[in-house]
């Protein structure tokens, strides 16, 4: 067929035209249609288990969801982004903890307090709600609320003549020295201390393992303290004197790469490494709450999920978090990937589930009771930035760039221009 | 028909010379207007929008961010940026890298391409070998290096283990975390350079070559005095895009090192980064993005001028 040059140039204007269309049009035309954008952490436990039933939340609230799933490196930045472009991207996220003072106080996520009852909070219990609560207002409905729970070879400790796990921090590194096989490349523990997020939450816990925080009662910044001092020196003590644990800058994954490997007696690491554990360590291996000089326990964390201010479907992205956080939902991901979970209601029909294996319970039982010792991290929006700055600490300290001295003063200095910071 | 020599074709009547010549061009603007619309406007919605809201947020107060009004602040936010110690800490470390890469680069990039240009035997085959990193993405070049490195367990490591000692600890000294970064960021550019020297040299002509080999010229001498200033042109290309490449570099000190240990690594990307996504101070990251732009484009033109060719006939 022979195209006119008139019938291109019309042709031509009419792409144009539907080009230009503004595409927010569009896409509210299609959340009208009753569709929400869940916005998720690909790999993660809760990626896997949301998608798997998410056919049951259409089936009963009539919406359809989609899912985005984005690597845990780039999750929070695809967030703030989609915020910031005002785009409506995401109805409902999962969110960590730790965005979700920042995130409410710049307006990125909606306070939830009229849509929960007072027997779900009560359901909730006080610490889960306050890990999503932030200047009176629920700004999130947690799923997990977890800390680093401490992981043991029950086969090494054993052969090292000890019964239990450790106790304090003495006994940390006397079990560690214990259980460090160098012929075998065995270490008793790893000390993470790359710069960067994860490594910095661990720094944050030995603080508060030694009975000290971030932040004090004013709100100002304590860094530079006894417990901190202490923090660091216990950390370079178990690297550099005892010798129990690698040298160099280490990170998450090689303490969990290492830990599969069967190369740790000891990892402070999250819940969800249990599952992963079980076939490469043929079981030998059991949890407990991690130990401190003051305090047991790590820093409490929670993730759980938020309603995008700028959602399409607010409607949906409600019911959404509902339906994810109901008795049946949590703890059918209890039980799937044997996690603590934040419902007592949840927690009691795990404990009634004769599919559940005793070791498995007792894990899970092993994990609530971890995060029970811990506090939760400081609920600023500056928390992101404290994290920022302990990175700098813990690395320069590990690397043996930075004396503790330093390490102290400079982290102090960055954490009040940090508060002083809108 | 053609008009004879020494003659001139016959004028048009006055009035009708050039009508029916500018309808036909006005038709053809017009579609080439409507044809390259859409792909004008894609490249709008994807490149001068950006970069014009960019420019917008570095000179706005944070409510333009989080609420799309004015809040014009003139330059404080480049003065604020440019005057921190953390802009001009992660500037300086950018520049190290920079300039330890490109004289790795130039170094390496050439001996390997005139190697390679000698047309030895195996050189098609490694030739194809040197190109392979290129094939690479950047995350994944930057985690396998990683695996290499790392301290304690990496490759590197279990291969010294092998004659029982240890490797180094690339992570945990500074100046083995920023030779790690040149080590990983070498290993992704040199291909680039190489294939691009090779082109250039398979290119060069053979006439002042031959004159100066006649003449009694040393390999040395015809290196330096008539194939490096022939290779002029090519040699700019390459520093134009490697610099470009080179101050944005971002996913391997991410992966590798983290901006650490200290903040002994941190760039000007991963700084951007940390203000824009950690301390959510977009105005500030909108003013160091700027500002990296421009301190490329400076030392751009710079290569540039310095590279360029003053012979009169150019």
């Amino acid at each position: 067929m022979a195209i006119s040059r008139r019938h291109l140039l019309r042709t031509g204007a009419a792409a144009a035209t539907a080009a230009s269309l503004p595409l927010p049009f569009i896409g509210r035309t299609l959340a009208a249609s009753g569709k929400i954008v869940a916005g998720m952490e690909a790999g993660s436990p809760y990626d896997t288990f949301y998608k798997k039933h998410a056919a049951e939340f259409t089936k009963a609230s009539g919406f359809e969801v989609e899912f985005i799933s984005i690597p845990h490196d780039n999750i929070r930045q695809q967030f703030v982004l989609d915020a910031l472009s005002s785009a409506g991207g995401f109805d409902v996220y999962i969110a960590d903890q730790v965005w979700l003072p920042e995130f409410y106080q710049k307006g990125f996520i909606r306070d939830l307090s009229g849509h929960v009852t007072d027997a779900d909070r009560a359901d909730f219990g006080k610490t889960a709600i306050e890990t999503v609560s932030y200047q009176g207002a629920l700004v999130a409905l947690p799923i997990m609320v977890h800390n680093c729970a401490m992981y043991y070879r029950t086969d090494l400790f054993e052969k090292a003549g000890l019964k239990a796990p450790p106790a304090s921090w003495d006994e940390y590194l006397d079990f560690a020295k214990k259980t460090a096989h160098g012929p075998a490349g065995i270490w008793g523990t790893l000390i993470a201390s790359k710069q960067g997020i994860e490594a910095s939450t661990r720094l944050h816990s030995f603080y508060q393992q030694a009975g000290g925080d971030l932040l004090g009662a004013d709100g100002k910044p304590t860094i530079n303290s006894d417990a901190g001092r202490k923090a660091l020196e216990f950390m370079t003590k178990m690297v550099f004197d005892a010798k129990a644990a690698p040298e160099g800058v280490l990170e998450l994954a090689d303490m969990q790469g290492m830990w599969l490997e069967g190369k740790l007696a000891m990892a402070p690491v999250w819940p969800y490494l249990y599952s992963l554990s079980k076939e490469p360590l043929g079981g030998k291996f059991a949890i407990a709450t991690a130990p401190g000089l003051v305090n047991p326990g790590g820093t409490v964390y929670s993730w759980g999920f938020a309603a995008a201010s700028g959602a399409k479907n607010p409607d949906g992205a409600i019911e959404f978090i509902k339906w994810a956080t109901s008795t049946d939902m949590l703890y059918g991901f209890g039980k799937e990937w044997l996690n603590p979970v934040p419902r007592a209601s949840s927690i009691d029909l795990i404990g009634k589930d004769t599919s559940i294996g005793d070791d498995d319970k007792a894990a899970i039982a092993a994990f609530a009771k971890s995060a029970a010792a811990g506090k939760s991290m400081t609920m600023v929006p500056q928390y992101s930035q404290l994290l920022d700055i302990l990175g700098i600490m813990n690395s320069g300290v590990m690397s043996k760039a930075m004396t503790i001295d330093q390490a102290l003063a400079d982290g102090q200095s960055r954490a009040e221009a940090a508060m002083a910071s809108p | 028909m053609q008009p004879a020599p020494g003659t001139r074709a016959p004028a048009p009547p006055a009035g009708a010379r050039f009508r029916p010549a500018r309808r036909y061009d006005g038709s053809r603007s017009l579609t080439g207007l409507l044809l390259t619309l859409p792909a004008l406007i894609a490249l709008a919605v994807t490149m001068v929008y950006p970069v014009a809201w960019t420019v917008w947020l570095s000179l706005n107060g944070p409510e333009t961010a989080m609420r799309g009004t004015t809040d014009f602040q003139g330059l404080g936010n480049y003065t604020r940026i440019a005057g921190s110690s953390g802009f001009r800490a992660a500037l300086w470390q950018t520049l190290q890298i920079v300039l330890a890469s490109f004289v790795l680069e130039a170094v390496l990039g050439l001996a390997v391409a005139l190697a390679l240009h000698r047309g030895l035997r195996g050189s098609k085959v490694f030739s194809a070998i040197v190109a392979l990193p290129l094939m690479v993405a950047p995350i994944v070049g930057a985690l396998s290096w990683r695996f290499i490195l790392v301290d304690g367990y990496g490759m590197i490591d279990s291969i010294a283990g092998t004659f029982g000692a240890s490797g180094p600890l690339w992570f945990a000294d500074v100046w083995l975390a920023r030779a790690s970064i040149v080590i990983a960021n070498l290993w992704m550019a040199l291909p680039f350079d190489i294939l691009m020297l090779l082109a250039g040299l398979a290119s060069l002509p053979s006439d002042p070559l031959e004159a100066a080999r006649v003449d009694g010229a040393t390999p040395w001498q015809l290196l330096v005095f008539i194939m490096l200033p022939l290779l002029k042109p090519v040699i700019a290309v390459i520093l134009v895009v490697r610099l470009a490449d080179a101050f944005r570099i971002f996913d391997v000190v991410y992966v590798l090192t983290g901006g650490g240990p200290a903040n002994s690594t941190d760039v000007l990307s991963t700084y951007i980064y940390r203000q824009m996504f950690t301390v959510l101070d977009f105005p500030g990251g909108a003013a160091a993005a700027i500002l990296l732009v421009l301190i490329t484009a400076a030392f751009s033109l710079l290569a540039v001028l310095l590279l360029r060719d003053r012979r009169p006939d150019n």
